[in-house]
């Protein structure tokens, strides 16, 4: 089951934390969260997460660039990735003070 | 052709799956990134089965105003239920056209002359054919009294306004199915009930009807994107669709809980039939249309899931129509 272990990585997530750096297009997210994140997001995966975020309201569409449209994050964007992200740091701060128990792991 | 040219090709066939509203609002950015990050066959793919969700949880900014949310999901209920519906008949066809339990059916060739008697059918048969013909038929009739007001007004509006293209859509929910239900039942008034048909000429009455239904379903989705209907009617379609998507629902259960259990009825080891003198092997017995089309599990598998994906598309595109049109004020 240790191929399951990367379910962090949520494409909603990614695409609101890649959009939390700044606006970006279609191209410019999937590069951005494989180059950063090493997560490859499909175009099916991508246009799927990005009219759910868009329906609520978590992105915006920006003036198209003739086909390539940016988005960028609104501020209910920033809170839920916010949210989301001290959840996150709760959950790693308990993996790690787990893990420190442990004999033979190096603690950080 | 280029594999560029192939690979774009492949991603507006997969955009083609996709309802019509989200492919305005995202289709030319998904093509300019698959344009750009050279995505191949897999990533059509994954296009493709994107397109599901797409149809069952259509994001809600797509159809900013009711109405449109009622017409988008009004094209998408006909068009899922026509392929339920669809799957009713050919199996209503099917019972009709299959060989009667009991009854003693002659063969002659090889120089000898054999009899087979054939086996009952399962007994869950029994109610599940019941209900499925008269969920079916509510169904049906739910369907057309809901339509037909709507139907009415837009030919009447496409008549007045010139509109012939969509005169020709308005027509296309008719004269198919039609045509195609008056030749099933000329040909198999003409068919000896006892002698069956071939798995060939089934499969050519069942892709016809399929045909007949979609280009119907298809004729009225343009033509309500199209012309773009308001009012009464359209509120009374998208409330009467959920009455139609339910019933349907009931026949599909009904007729699949049948189908499988001829499935496992067919699949069972058969005793040779012996009638007369004569003696039948078991493999000629098989042949015969009454379970031959219920042997194949690659065949069930297959129909279960277009079954399932088109009464879950239904139910979820009616409840939500449904809901603009009780929502929807004046």
């Amino acid at each position: 089951m240790t191929d399951r272990l990367d379910r962090w990585a949520d494409p909603p997530l990614l695409v609101l934390a890649s959009l939390a750096g700044g606006p970006k297009h279609g191209y410019a997210i999937t590069h951005d969260v494989a180059e950063t994140m090493g997560v490859r997001l499909s175009a099916g995966t991508l246009y799927a997460v990005i009219s759910r975020l868009e329906a609520r309201g978590l992105i915006e569409p920006l003036e198209a660039d003739d086909r390539r449209r940016p988005y960028q994050i609104t501020a209910a964007g920033a809170e839920a990735l916010a949210q989301q992200a001290e959840r996150m740091s709760s959950v790693i701060a308990l993996f790690r003070q787990r893990l420190s128990t442990r004999p033979g792991l190096a603690q950080s | 052709m280029s594999s560029d040219s192939d690979r774009l090709r492949l991603a507006r066939l997969a955009l083609g799956l996709y309802p019509a509203a989200w492919r305005d609002r995202y289709g030319d950015e998904v093509l300019a990134l698959m344009a750009q990050s050279g995505g191949g066959t897999r990533a059509a793919g994954s296009l493709a089965w994107h397109a599901v969700p797409a149809w069952i949880c259509p994001p809600r900014h797509l159809y900013a105003d009711r109405g449109a949310r009622m017409r988008a999901s009004l094209s998408t209920v006909v068009l899922a239920w026509s392929i339920l519906a669809g799957f009713g008949l050919a199996f209503a066809l099917l019972k009709q056209l299959a060989v009667p339990a009991g009854v003693v059916v002659m063969f002659a060739g090889g120089g000898k002359t054999r009899f087979v008697r054939i086996a009952p059918y399962p007994g869950i048969l029994a109610w599940t054919d019941r209900a499925s013909e008269v969920a079916l038929v509510v169904s049906v009739l739910a369907i057309a009294a809901g339509a037909l007001p709507l139907w009415l007004v837009m030919l009447r509006r496409a008549r007045r306004e010139h509109r012939h293209r969509d005169v020709t859509r308005l027509l296309m929910p008719v004269l198919p199915p039609a045509g195609y239900l008056i030749a099933v039942v000329t040909e198999t008034g003409l068919i000896h009930r006892h002698f069956g048909i071939g798995p060939e000429v089934f499969l050519v009455y069942v892709l016809a009807g399929f045909a007949a239904a979609l280009l119907g379903a298809t004729g009225l989705g343009l033509a309500l994107r199209s012309m773009k209907p308001r009012g009464p009617a359209v509120r009374f379609a998208g409330r009467v669709a959920l009455l139609a998507v339910a019933s349907g629902l009931v026949a599909a259960i009904a007729s699949s809980t049948a189908v499988v259990s001829l499935y496992l009825a067919a699949r069972s080891p058969l005793e040779p039939v012996t009638y007369s003198r004569y003696l039948l092997p078991v493999s000629e017995y098989r042949q015969l249309l009454t379970h031959e089309p219920y042997r194949s599990t690659g065949m069930l598998i297959a129909c279960l899931v277009l079954i399932t994906a088109a009464a879950a598309v239904a139910v979820v595109s009616a409840t939500r129509g449904a809901t603009a049109a009780t929502a929807q004020p004046n």
